[in-house]
């Protein structure tokens, strides 16, 4: 028995000397020495590498220690909040806009509101990152949705650009069906609907609450002002311009189809431009069609995550994340922002240059700040689970199973259980 | 029965048949590979045009992206520490579990047994943040020891295979050892594990491919440039908005090389050699 | 090892419920001749022999997985938002009350069922044919079982997501509907209608573990002595008789513990559902797991999400329990 016993205690031993070492090689750097900046961000590591050796190289002495996780925004505020609970978090990071009000409950946001680099950054993207009149994070760019056109299957039909309003859009697909393209119009299942922000986010425009601020306070439902906004959306399906295949396609799968050059009109953005250049298809970004003439054209858009500093550091290291900021807002680190992370600087003191097929959304959108994002107006709480669910009962729609009615009654439900 | 001759003749014609289909259906489940190894010939525009498809510009530039900015030779010594040691510490723990459960039958064990089949239904998702805030208070985040600690938690697994095996052995195999007085400890290394060598084998490669190719664990430990393991390399793929699928690829088969070189230096071992004869005496 | 021994070793194997449930097996039968005192001493002994070797694994799993799941359930009854758990404030059982007035968790439920049992049977039934195939000689075979082992490694859910999205695509375009077109057949929705989505999830969930499973099996059949075959044909019996009467039988406690493997992780399934589908269209593949983590943890409710996984635990627990005494019900009767 000793000797068994013997034996155990030494096999114990020996593993554990074999992973001394490796403890060794790990943890311990969370403190840091005062001159290295952690910074956390939402995308990838050669992006930003330039934007950080710039940096570095303004400012001597100071180093950048950069991570980042899986780019997709669940996974990125999945593990910010991990990290967080077991007290983790970088020096500067990226603060999602959903995920802020509880950062700044749980004090690890700082409020920037009195830094000198918050001069340059514009009201809209102010007003995203702002909680009880206080800034916590520093939103330097903005993004929109557009749609993406292609102008020979356009021409088929004989138009050369994206109509104003709705019912015009919907007789342009027919028409493009009528000339032969088998697919004139797709959404993606998780984008499903997309367009219905622009318009609610013109008509909160004449309002002094945004509708969906005010669903979010109770003064109204989804079924009270949503319903009309998703029947008009399902005429899509009606006039036959797109069937309920939509059901079944990621972002991946329409992004295929229209840069095979099968695919008319696509919601997209900014971020597409690069795909749609490389596939050698004739391309333009339009407008998204409102309602009604004459009104003003607003599109689904938001300003980006802001960059935040850890409310837990001082001193020297404090001094250096400032340091970062300025320079990140600077024109020298919008210009870097743009050429490398491709997001559109929308801040006072830098007017970016676009590139020319994207000029139309940009000049509508971007420049006057026409954007709007539905989950803002509502419960920090359930922003994602409630998103996720228009989505979900968007498909339902298109499967043809609920009406649009049944659709916003569902999400009011879905509202009240997660508030 | 039918002459010898004709039972040979129809044993070849059924093996020929066996041969054809059973390799037909291998290599129609092997087709998501071949998507994915196709494409990182291609560039996005390419592969969104066509993604199945042979390359219409065949290019490397994935890979030569891959092999010059990336830290794959880092990476890939962190992914091999780790899996040699968690899957070797892990097999090891959840063996002598199952033989000291066969050892012995009484309430104790059968209890014990039980207690531990539960960690099979307990949700991983809900245990993220407490694992997270234990690994944070003992300094084991972004640390490749931390990694190998939370891999052990696979040990259950490994358990619950081997000692299910162990039980469909003839007991008197260890019966005769004890009897001859060795030390359970020798019984073990001696008798035990080369009897179960087809079980070990199975739970081996399959932690060891589990433990390869884990991307939820370093993503939310692993902060630090020089701890990534190689499955973490996709990151350079995964913008905010959209994805470099062919550079996704390239990297997620850059990963499977090492897996792919060790299942080709293990393939006696593994199926060939699965027939360890043990029982057949 | 002797022929004679090999041979009495195999009677004990085809009686594995006597290993799995029965209390009494031979050597406690002989220890009857034994002093009761010496007995029970013997007991003690043995009872501390065999739990020193099950103390790393015991370590091991209280640590890791028991102590942060006792946590979660203590985060089940507070409003924890998942960051700082200082800031939490006890809510007794709001969070419970909160799951049972969510509708779309109910679709949840109904489809991880469904997905749980439907892999577990058709798995079941494809792995054990093909590993008894595999056990066999044919031209080739190393090529094959290295291929069923291989092509289910690739690593990213994200990736195997994407491509099977493209072959699944219910465009004209997609794959097999490029193959279905040559054939003269219009584009089948496949992964736009309710009923075909949940077909091709559970399709590839199917492709995905078949090929382990039927190494796990391969691995029992090592054990299967040969000359139980050789006995068997040479009393004549055909080779479907062989299957039924020797192999099934010897077959049954790998069952038991593929089928165990595949009802607990078809309950937790996750992944394939999340990036294939998205949990749509609508609600169809939308599975358990996927609110714990969109309506709980991933909208900083980390009080309900935990909530969620307790419910789903206890859940688990009794289906698990009843396969159990199942399995152990189906061994008897075949021993």
């Amino acid at each position: 028995m000793k000797l068994h016993n013997m034996k155990t205690v030494i096999a114990a031993a020996a593993a554990v000397a074999m992973l001394a070492p490796l403890a060794a090689c790990g943890s311990g750097s969370a403190a840091g020495d005062e001159n290295t900046l952690t910074f956390f961000a939402n995308n990838t590591q050669d992006v930003y590498q330039p934007v950080i050796d710039a940096f570095e190289k303004a400012n001597p002495g100071v180093k950048v220690k950069f991570s980042t996780t899986n780019g997709s925004q669940a996974g990125y505020q999945q593990t910010l909040q991990t990290r967080i609970s077991g007290g983790q978090l970088a020096d500067v990071y990226v603060a999602p806009p959903e995920q802020l009000n509880d950062l700044v409950k749980n004090g690890v946001a700082k409020d920037l509101t009195d830094e000198s680099f918050m001069d340059r950054i514009g009201d809209t993207n102010k007003a995203q990152s702002t909680i009880d009149g206080k800034v916590y994070s520093m939103s330097v760019t903005a993004w929109t949705n557009a749609y993406a056109y292609n102008k020979d299957l356009l021409a088929k039909a004989g138009y050369d650009s994206i109509p104003e309003t709705w019912d015009e859009f919907i007789d342009m697909l027919k028409a493009l069906k009528n000339a032969g393209v088998d697919k004139p119009y797709l959404e993606p299942k998780a984008g499903l609907g997309a367009l219905v922000e622009g318009w609610i986010g013109y008509d909160s425009s004449k309002q002094s609450k945004s509708i969906d601020q005010q669903i979010g306070d109770g003064d109204s439902t989804f079924a009270k002002s949503y319903t009309k906004y998703y029947k008009e959306w399902a005429k899509l399906f009606d006039a036959g311009v797109m069937g309920s295949e939509v059901t079944g396609l990621a972002d991946d799968q329409v992004r295929s189809e229209f840069a095979a050059g099968r695919l008319a009109v696509m919601p997209s953005g900014y971020w597409d431009v690069n795909t749609f250049k490389d596939a050698g298809i004739n391309f333009a970004f339009g407008r998204m069609p409102m309602l009604h003439k004459g009104d003003t054209p607003y599109a689904p858009g938001s300003a980006d995550s802001g960059y935040a500093i850890n409310a837990k550091i001082d001193g020297k290291k404090l001094e250096n994340a400032e340091k970062f900021l300025d320079f990140l807002s600077s024109k020298e680190g919008l210009k870097l922002i743009q050429d490398n992370i491709g997001l559109i600087p929308a801040t006072k003191n830098y007017t970016p240059e676009i590139d020319k097929t994207f000029s139309e959304p940009y000049d509508l959108y971007l420049k006057t700040g026409h954007v709007y994002l539905n989950t803002l107006g509502w419960p920090t709480s359930g922003r994602s689970a409630l998103r996720a669910e228009t989505f979900a009962q968007l498909q339902q729609v298109a499967l043809g199973s609920i009406t649009p009615a049944q659709a916003t009654a569902n999400l009011d439900a879905k509202l009240k259980t997660l508030s | 029965m039918k002459s010898g001759l004709t039972l040979s003749q129809r044993e070849r014609i059924r093996a020929a048949v066996r041969s054809v289909v059973v390799i037909a259906i291998a290599l129609i489940c092997a087709v998501p590979l071949y998507v994915v190894v196709v494409n990182t010939f291609k560039n996005s525009g390419d592969m969104a045009a066509d993604p199945f498809g042979l390359p219409v510009h065949p290019t490397l530039e994935n890979y030569a992206y891959a092999l010059e900015n990336l830290p794959i030779v880092q990476a890939t010594v962190n992914t091999l520490i780790v899996t040699v040691v968690g899957v070797f510490f892990m097999v090891i723990i959840g063996a002598l579990a199952a033989y000291g459960m066969i050892q012995k039958k009484s309430r104790l064990t059968a209890g014990i047994g039980a207690f531990l089949m539960l960690s099979f239904v307990i949700p991983g998702q809900t245990l993220l943040i407490p694992q997270y805030k234990m690994e944070a208070q003992f300094g084991l985040v972004d640390s490749l020891l931390g990694l190998i600690v939370l891999y052990l938690g696979g040990a259950t697994f490994c358990y619950f295979l081997i000692v299910q095996y162990m039980r469909g052995l003839p007991q008197e195999l260890f019966e005769a050892a004890r009897l001859d007085g060795a030390s359970p400890l020798r019984i073990f290394w001696q008798i035990v594990l080369p009897l179960i060598r087809p079980i070990l084998t199975t739970v081996v490669v399959f932690e060891t491919m589990w433990t390869w190719n884990d991307f939820m664990t370093p993503n939310i430990y692993i902060s630090s440039t020089e701890k990534q393991t190689l499955v973490l390399q996709v990151f350079n793929a995964m913008g905010q908005f959209s994805t470099n699928w062919p550079l996704f690829m390239t990297i997620t088969t850059i990963a499977l090389i090492p897996v792919f070189l060790f299942f080709i230096f293990c393939q006696k071992w593994i199926v060939a050699g699965l027939v360890a004869g043990s029982v057949k005496g | 090892m002797s022929a004679t021994q090999a041979t009495s070793a195999t009677a004990a194997a085809i009686m594995p419920a006597t290993a799995a449930a029965g209390p009494l097996d031979a050597h406690v039968v002989d220890a009857e001749a034994i002093h009761l005192k010496a007995r029970r001493r013997r007991n003690l002994m043995e009872n501390l022999t065999s739990v020193k070797f099950l103390l790393p694994l015991l370590a091991v799993y209280i640590v890791i997985i028991l102590i942060p799941f006792l946590q979660s359930i203590v985060f089940s009854l507070t409003d924890y938002d998942g960051y700082d758990f200082a800031n939490a404030t006890f809510v007794g059982a709001a969070n419970y009350a909160a799951i049972f007035s969510d509708k779309t968790l109910l679709a949840g439920l109904g489809f991880t069922l469904l997905y749980t049992i439907a892999t577990t049977v058709l798995i079941t039934a494809i792995a054990l044919p093909l590993a008894v195939t595999l056990n066999r000689k044919f031209f080739g075979r190393n090529f094959a079982r290295s291929l069923f082992f291989f092509f289910f490694s690739v690593p990213s859910m994200a990736v195997l997501g994407l491509v099977w999205q493209y072959i699944f695509s219910p465009l004209g375009t997609g794959a097999v509907n490029t193959l279905l077109g040559r054939l003269g057949v219009s584009p089948v929705p496949w992964l736009s209608d309710p009923a075909l989505a949940k077909f091709c999830v559970i399709f590839i969930a199917v492709w995905a573990q078949v090929g382990w499973h039927a190494t796990l099996y391969l691995a029992y059949l090592q054990a299967i002595p040969a000359d139980l075959y050789e006995q068997a044909s040479v009393d004549g019996a055909t080779r479907g008789q062989q299957f039924v009467h020797i192999t099934l039988p010897q077959m049954v406690p790998a069952m038991g513990v593929s089928i165990f493997m595949l009802l607990t992780g078809g309950l937790k399934v996750y992944d394939l559902p999340f990036t294939l589908t998205n949990g749509g269209p609508g609600n169809a593949t939308y599975t358990v797991t996927q609110s714990i983590i969109v309506t709980g943890i991933g909208s900083g409710r980390y009080g309900v999400g935990s909530a969620l996984g307790v419910m789903f635990f206890l859940c688990c627990v009794i289906l698990v329990a009843l396969q159990q005494v199942v399995t152990s019900l189906i061994e008897k009767r075949l021993s």
